[in-house]
């Protein structure tokens, strides 16, 4: 083999099994929402059935007020969600960067959570906040919270933010994990200094640390802001989408719209207009990783 | 550094918290498997059960599967083992080719052809599944794991060959060089040289696209039917669709179906992080 054709040939492999499941599916799911088609896939061995409409799909999701609920509900989902995985994170990496007995043991417990399968944390919140049995529940009750059993994935409001906590337990460590292998590479010089001058630790964090530790906040960020814009399992197992579409997320909606209500060419007009908010954190994303290189 | 006496409460009170968040609704969780549904449906905070019992674990291990072979539980387990160690090991054989390439030859068009590796780690599988499905759909390619396998291997194989690169690149020369010059051919190199030394980031990669598909719901729930390829993720979600009496079944198969992640990622914590960092860096 040549020399000029080998780093082709050693790409190729991989190139031909992305252009067949990801690149040649892209440019069908356009197709597709660009046709009228529905369950019924027979439709598009004849192309006098495909009616094709152009842009009418990617209207009428824009116009569509269900679309705009859920882009609403994707994006509180992910701010709160994102936010406090951040916080709490931040937190815990801080106190495992300290020096104490069983650090080692600490750190692997707090790993989990993560391990955890998403349907798994979805099934067990499900349970904690069962409206007749749940641990939460009856707790709720008991510290006089609630007047009596409220079911919590029953109205909208309760049964958002109880999903995101259900998030937030299994996906904290994965920005805990990022930003402590940071800090254990920042150097020791810039603490140092910082204590010379008696900072206080508090302002030390803000004024040192924080900034040190930037291009790896970033990436946690914009890595769990694209998992968080993208959540289905949780929702599909903990309420369906549910109390009356409450907690109907931009990825539920697609898929209720397409694999339950049989509506492939909306669903992919769906499925492009929230694709193009990934792209979004995807440059952001890029970028960073670039800016980090230099 | 010198601590003071309250430094070093104050540490120890954070450690506790960090314990109580993690192993709180885990202990529920663990709790839960042992009691009786009885005592599930009982209105207590199910800190202890009234009485311990195997029943739930029991339930998960009896039953049928439609073709009567094992229970719904271990087939579906069988299934996710088979799905998640194929996709492993196809997307790293054939991702290492690429990120070798990467990693050590010169070529046009290199730079935008590794952004566009990037690139379709970003797409979002959501915008796969309907054109995905039809696609299967009329090959007569739904409800088998080979599909599963496929779709598998190629979402993760960006990030293999991301990850993979970067290690290679992390690796020194000189001794690829020398075997070059020995007259060794260049795939001999990649195998004999450069793979051996490479089991770090290939059990990094590796760990992550195990999880990853171990993981999987949304394809897994569309693109299966029966026994004969639903995953461990899709026995789980249908226990609980029979109704409220199933939950201890639903918990107790989901500890279960927990327990190989958690134990992979206990092990090999080390290379969890270390790929976690590889996400961070240009490579």
């Amino acid at each position: 083999m040549s020399r000029k054709l080998r780093p082709y040939a050693y790409l190729l492999p991989s190139f031909l099994a992305i252009a067949a499941v990801i690149l040649v599916p892209l440019g069908y799911a356009l197709f597709i929402s660009f046709i009228n088609l529905t369950k019924n896939v027979r439709k598009l061995d004849n192309p006098d059935l495909w009616d094709y409409v152009g842009f009418a799909n990617f209207a009428k999701v824009l116009s569509d007020a269900a679309f705009w609920q859920a882009l609403g509900r994707t994006l509180y989902f992910t701010a709160v969600s994102v936010g406090l995985e951040f916080t709490i994170g931040m937190l815990f990496a801080l106190i495992l960067n300290e020096k104490f007995r069983g650090r080692g043991l600490v750190r692997g417990i707090m790993l989990i959570p993560w391990a955890f399968p998403t349907i798994v944390n979805a099934v067990l919140w499900k349970w904690l906040y069962d409206p007749d049995h749940g641990t939460v529940t009856v707790l709720l009750y008991k510290l006089g919270i609630t007047d009596g059993y409220f079911n919590i994935l029953g109205s909208s409001f309760s049964a958002m933010n109880a999903i995101i906590i259900a998030d937030v337990w299994k996906n904290t460590a994965f920005v805990a994990l990022i930003l402590l292998a940071a800090m254990q590479s920042l150097p020791k010089e810039a603490y140092e200094a910082g204590m010379m001058d008696g900072a206080s630790a508090i302002r030390r964090f803000f004024t040192i640390t924080l900034p040190l530790l930037a291009p790896a906040i970033l990436v946690a960020l914009v890595m769990r802001t694209m998992e968080a814009f993208k959540v289905f399992d949780i929702i599909y197992i903990m309420t369906g989408g549910g109390p009356a579409g409450g907690t109907q997320v931009l990825s539920f909606l697609t898929y209720q719209s397409s694999m339950m209500f049989g509506n492939f060419s909306y669903g992919s007009a769906l499925a492009f207009v929230m694709s193009f908010f990934i792209l979004i954190f995807a440059v952001v994303y890029i970028k960073i990783l670039y800016r980090n290189a230099e | 550094m010198e601590r003071t006496k309250p430094q070093k409460i104050l540490t120890y009170l954070g450690v506790l918290g960090v314990l109580l968040f993690t192993l709180g609704p885990l202990l529920l969780l663990v709790v839960a498997t042992f009691s009786s549904s009885a005592d599930l449906n009982g209105k207590s905070l199910h800190l202890v059960p009234e009485k311990w019992t195997l029943d739930n674990y029991r339930n998960v291990f009896s039953g049928q599967a439609s073709d009567g072979s094992l229970p719904p539980f271990m087939t579906a387990m069988k299934n996710s083992v088979i799905t998640a160690l194929s996709a492993t090991a196809l997307s790293l054989f054939v991702g290492m080719f690429a990120a070798y390439a990467y990693a050590r030859f010169r070529f046009r068009g290199k730079n935008a052809l590794l952004i566009s590796v990037l690139g379709f780690r970003m797409v979002p599988e959501v915008v796969l599944l309907i054109p995905l499905y039809v696609i299967f759909a009329r090959m007569g390619m739904i409800n088998s794991k080979p599909s599963l396998v496929l779709i598998y291997t190629v979402f993760n194989l960006p990030f293999v060959i991301w990850m993979l690169q970067g290690f290679f690149r992390s690796l020194p020369k000189s001794m690829e060089e020398s075997a070059q010059m020995d007259g060794v051919s260049p795939l001999g190199v990649l195998f004999r040289f450069v793979l051996p030394l490479s089991l770090p980031g290939l059990v990094a990669a590796g760990i992550f696209v195990l999880l990853l598909s171990w993981d999987e719901f949304m394809f897994a729930s569309i693109f299966t039917s029966t026994y004969d390829a639903k995953t461990i993720t899709v026995a789980i979600s249908e226990f609980s669709k029979r109704g409220l009496i199933d939950f201890g079944m639903q918990i107790t198969g989901g500890l279960l179906a927990s327990l190989p992640p958690i134990i992979l990622a206990l092990f090999l914590q080390k290379f969890i992080i270390s790929g976690l960092s590889e996400g961070s860096e240009k490579g």
